[in-house]
């Protein structure tokens, strides 16, 4: 059997994919780090060089930026925990033999086609102009509250918009772990004494773990750099209760034309991400069962 | 009955988990006035064709529907073609170059797109590609075929290459084995990809944020998201606007279920 060689062919293939994804990835990462060590403001020819000067400043003066990164972790906290229970307890319900199983997946699911943008401007209705009417016809007062005016609440209604939004996907993807494991085995452990409660614990999350592992992944690389939703909810407010570290960048490069600096910030957050998904894959990797 | 109850049950939380829903559409068909009374109740007065009416015309729906067709189907048409083509050598030829090239194709699933997001600008805007829907087209090409790649690979490594050996032997050049042989056996991944990615850079709002200034250039979240922002106080075009900004997706949704669903369960696998 002849093997395939590098060649012009292989070449053909390659490179044009590999042509624009330099162009428009690998380069701009370079420069990327170039930008951040220079006090760039997007305009001028020549940024002058300024070493580590925009690290400094974030980590001596620039407390917007960590108590974004503060309500990003808190974001990321909630989002992660209910977005992934949610979407389990749904994905256990969806797959027992009740009546509609399929439909209703289908129905739980929806939210997630939309755009996040659209997400956060429903949400912004239902939470700014009806929530009100609501208490009042109802007569409980909790759903009068500030939902998006109180600097104290504002994040949990973002966090309830987005798991809104994203159950249904996840939902999916417990589905299809929880489809994967053969009846043989849950039949072998009733018959070995295992039941109720138990049987989750040591039997069905164990052989789920790889859908664990990847939701929970997703979830928390997603609520890291969540964007979309705040930008359309609250864009950040009120005040800065709710800038999330992509906002601060944003508003910081864009409005305040410090693209250096900006940029600087940028490479702190991939730096964060990268250290996060790293312990995170570790961890669960470790505790995959397979039978 | 056991699988009855529970099923009824489960669809009146479903009713309950989409009442957003209805509210969003009931108060689209309000009269201002209507709306200023209740934004509960159901409108006494339908009002769908004069609300949507003046809500196309104000954000230009038309114009921000076909920006968003064209850029999502030239960015899904094109990427698939090119993640097809660059993962089936990848995928055949193995070899150092090739372990290197697919995961530096890969980083980029581990950088936020919001970390280059600065310097990727900044080479659209030197390349003079900023406001333009090839330039944005492209953009996506550099962007999304690594995840396309990713999804292509795993799966070509299941077609047995005595096909290809056979046709290769007749005489054929490569890029019509791979074309008239290969690809269509791709099928089932392309149709993932396609819909997957393709849904994706839809609903994609940052990029075309930071590329599309002009509003005549605008895709249609960019377009109900300025609408949003410009008209915030009349509700009822304002939730005109998101229904149409979400029924495209919503139909293609009903139509393409079966391939989102498997989509999303192959990646998760393969994830």
């Amino acid at each position: 059997m002849k093997k395939s060689q590098y060649n012009a062919e292989y070449m053909f293939f390659i490179f044009p994919a590999f042509l624009l994804f330099c162009i428009f990835f690998i380069v701009p990462f370079f420069s990327g780090f170039y930008y951040s060590l220079t006090d760039w403001n997007g305009i001028a020819v020549n940024p002058t060089f300024v070493g580590l000067k925009n690290y400094i400043r974030i980590f001596e003066k620039d407390k917007p930026f960590w108590s974004a990164f503060l309500t990003t972790l808190k974001y990321a906290a909630g989002h992660v925990f209910f977005v992934n229970l949610l979407a389990f307890v749904l994905a256990v319900i969806l797959t027992k033999p009740i009546i509609f199983n399929k439909t209703l997946r289908v129905f739980f699911f929806l939210p997630n086609v939309l755009s996040l943008v659209i997400v956060g401007q429903i949400w912004s209705f239902l939470f700014g102009e009806a929530s009100g009417e609501l208490g009042r016809i109802t007569g409980i007062s909790f759903f009068s509250i500030g939902w998006l005016s109180n600097p104290d609440i504002a994040i949990y209604s973002v966090i309830i918009a987005s798991i809104w939004q994203s159950a249904g996907w996840f939902m999916l993807i417990y589905i299809s772990g929880l489809e994967a494991i053969p009846m043989e085995i849950i039949e072998a452990s009733k018959m070995d004494g295992v039941k109720g409660l138990k049987t989750y614990t040591t039997v069905i999350l164990p052989l789920i773990v790889p859908s664990i592992t990847v939701s929970l992944f997703l979830t928390l690389i997603n609520s890291l750099r969540v964007f979309d939703i705040v930008y359309a909810m609250t864009q950040g407010g009120p005040g800065y209760a709710t800038q999330t570290v992509i906002l601060n960048i944003y508003y910081t490069t864009f409005n305040s034309s410090l693209y250096g600096y900006g940029t600087a910030k940028s490479m702190i957050l991939v730096l964060a991400i990268f250290t996060v998904s790293f312990f995170q894959v570790y961890f669960l990797k470790k505790k995959e069962v397979s039978y | 009955m056991k699988r009855l109850i529970p099923g009824i049950l489960m669809i009146i939380v479903a009713l309950i988990f989409l009442s957003p829903f209805y509210f969003v559409l009931i108060n689209s068909a309000k009269s201002d006035s209507e709306y200023l009374t209740s934004k509960l109740a159901f409108p006494s007065k339908i009002m769908f064709v004069e609300n949507y009416y003046r809500t196309m015309e104000m954000m230009k729906f038309f114009s921000a529907l076909s920006k968003s067709l064209v850029i999502t189907v030239f960015s899904t048409a094109g990427l698939v073609v090119l993640a097809a083509m660059a993962s089936y050598k990848l995928a055949r030829v193995q070899g150092i170059l090739s372990t290197i090239l697919f995961f530096t194709f890969l980083s980029i699933m581990v950088i936020p797109f919001q970390a280059v997001m600065i310097p990727i600008v900044v080479m659209t805007k030197r390349l003079g590609l900023m406001n333009s829907l090839h330039g944005i087209v492209l953009v996506y090409w550099g962007l999304i075929t690594p995840p396309a790649i990713f999804l292509y690979h795993g799966f070509i490594k299941t077609i047995p290459l005595e096909i290809e050996e056979s046709v290769r032997i007749d005489g054929a050049g490569g890029l019509k084995v791979f074309w008239y042989i290969v690809f269509p056996l791709m099928t089932p991944v392309t149709s993932t990809v396609a819909v997957l990615l393709g849904l994706q850079i839809w609903n994609d709002f940052l990029l075309p944020l930071l590329v599309l200034q002009k509003p005549a250039m605008y895709t249609l979240p960019l377009a109900v998201m300025r609408f949003f922002q410009s008209y915030n106080t009349a509700w009822s075009n304002i939730l005109a606007a998101i229904v149409l900004g979400s029924i495209p997706m919503v139909i293609f949704f009903f139509s393409a279920q079966k391939y989102v669903v498997a989509g999303i369960t192959a990646g998760a696998v393969k994830g």
